[in-house]
């Protein structure tokens, strides 16, 4: 088994990045990967609860989100300095998530075997 | 004679409003869609940066600020519609996009 980090870095809307960053966490978890899930950057926004896209024709992917648990996908993380910049809490979020430091994110990636940011 | 400036990438990571914010007029507005919503939420950095612009016009348009469930907008950010989003773009001489 290996651990494979995935930095999701883009806001949900405007790219493809989140719905794609998504399907590797899952798909990974699915071949019963060690997986961490981090979100950064406007990448944060992806989990901010309420997420209404009919009106700009585009998937909500916060359905998905929760699909994390029942994958077996624990490690959840966000950068907490990323949301704060942001004005952000755990209180506007659809899922529980753990915050980590830039230095805890720093060693998570030291001590994965595959990084991937989108 | 005024320019509408439009910005459609988020503040957090593209310098696009700061560019159009040194180069507006007094009768200039600016239009928030897409990523560029994510400025008009209420953070002291970026309600400083839009206040700087004294008495500009700063509007957002809805459906994007829906979608994102952007938590608190600034106060002087002023919601609009698509059909809005037209009018502005006939009543201003000019419009940039800044993306």
């Amino acid at each position: 088994m290996k651990t494979l980090t995935f930095l999701a870095r883009q806001a949900p809307f405007g790219s493809s990045s989140a719905k794609a960053c998504l399907d590797m966490v899952l798909a990974s978890a699915v071949f019963e990967q060690q997986v961490n899930y981090v979100f950064l950057d406007d990448g944060v926004w992806q989990l901010v609860r309420g997420h209404a896209p009919n009106g700009i024709v585009a998937k909500n992917t916060l359905a998905a989100l929760q699909a994390l648990e029942l994958y077996g996908v624990d490690n959840v993380y966000a950068l907490d300095e990323s949301m704060s910049e942001r004005q952000l809490t755990q209180a506007h979020l659809q899922i529980p998530v753990r915050l980590c430091t830039r230095a805890e994110l720093g060693a998570m990636i030291n001590a994965s075997d595959v990084v991937t940011a989108l | 004679m005024s320019t509408l400036h439009i910005i459609s990438s988020s503040p957090f990571q593209t310098p696009a409003l700061q560019s159009a914010l040194k180069v507006v007029l007094k009768d200039d507005a600016i239009l928030l869609i897409e990523n560029g919503v994510y400025a008009a939420v209420d953070e002291p950095k970026l309600t400083q940066m839009l206040a700087a612009a004294h008495g500009l016009m700063v509007y957002a348009l809805v459906e994007d600020v829906n979608a994102r469930a952007l938590p608190s907008l600034a106060k002087q950010v002023i919601k609009v519609s698509y059909a809005d989003f037209v009018q502005l773009v006939c009543r201003h001489h000019n419009s940039v996009s800044w993306s």
